[in-house]
């Protein structure tokens, strides 16, 4: 003879078996102590359970009426102000070079052509500098 | 305000009432959370957002509310309970110690504890399976592993 588990117990205690496993139940406890003092341990523990927290259950029990509470728009925390502020500084920049770069050369300019760089000497004046100056007359 | 939300404002008050207090302790801190339901609810309805079972998404949301509330201030609880726990201690059976198996019942995580204050409540299985939405069938096994869990644990208190 086998002996249910809690579970079919308690849902036996709770009334919801169906009424072949409720009938198979009941035909088991009649013959078997250990089943039934189970049943009545179990059926003690669930009521106290029930009675331990209906105490935290208020008595006065009017209903107040309902008033739409006034909800404070979120404030945005210093954190987000940062990362968003710098987000935007970002992307600003971003643009600004990307812009830049798109823009075209300008047509008409002279192009200052060092022979080689052992030639360009820095510390002479302008006009005394060997290149090759080409003039786009177009 | 309409008809129909203050009727299911009066209809469902005090059930809600009654297992947010059975979740958070706190009668204050309960209306407080009963009321942020009803507010979701009210805007749910001002914008034209179908809520099919109003009565199950309101038990659902005072649960999912009271398990926010209970993380949030799972220090201000606990020392809350302390001071129930000398106020009330006239009214102990003399059998049982309901105290401590309601702090026990307040060491459940809160998908638990949520399960045991629905069955207190009187809910058959269909319903917390409803109100969850937990599947039906295991709604029985998880109960009962959770009384069983408490009372091993009350045995050896």
């Amino acid at each position: 003879m086998k002996h249910f588990d809690e579970t079919t117990i308690q849902k036996y205690i709770d009334n919801e078996l169906s009424s072949e496993e409720r009938n198979e139940v009941e035909k088991h406890l009649e013959n078997c102590q250990e089943c039934s003092k189970q049943v009545e341990n179990q059926r003690v523990f669930a009521e106290n359970v029930k009675k331990s927290i209906e105490a935290f259950v208020p008595n006065e029990a009017e209903i107040p009426d309902f008033k739409i509470a006034y909800q404070p728009k979120k404030t945005r925390t210093l954190r987000i102000v940062l990362i968003s502020s710098l987000s935007t500084a970002c992307a600003i920049l971003l643009a600004f070079f990307i812009i830049k770069g798109f823009k075209k050369e300008p047509e008409n300019y002279d192009i200052y052509d060092f022979i080689t760089i052992e030639e360009y000497d820095a510390n002479k004046p302008m006009t005394e500098q060997l290149f090759t100056y080409i003039e786009n007359n177009n | 305000m309409n008809s129909e939300f203050e009727l299911t404002y009066r209809s469902n008050y005090q059930r809600l009432l009654r297992i947010a207090a059975k979740m958070l302790r706190d009668s204050d801190a309960a209306r407080d959370v009963v009321h942020d339901v009803f507010m979701a609810y009210y805007f749910n309805s001002e914008n034209k957002k179908v809520i099919n079972d109003s009565k199950n998404w309101l038990i659902r949301c005072t649960i999912n509310k009271g398990v926010d509330f209970l993380r949030k201030n799972k220090k201000i609880v606990s020392d809350e309970t302390a001071v129930r726990q000398d106020n009330t201690s006239q009214n102990i059976d003399n059998q049982i110690d309901l105290m401590s198996l309601s702090n026990l019942i307040s060491k459940l995580d809160g998908k638990d504890q949520s399960l045991v204050v629905l069955y207190s409540e009187g809910y058959s299985y269909k319903e917390i399976a409803e109100i969850t939405t937990m599947n039906f069938n295991s709604v029985g096994k998880t109960l009962s592993r959770i009384l069983e869990k408490l009372r091993r644990d009350y045995e050896t208190l």
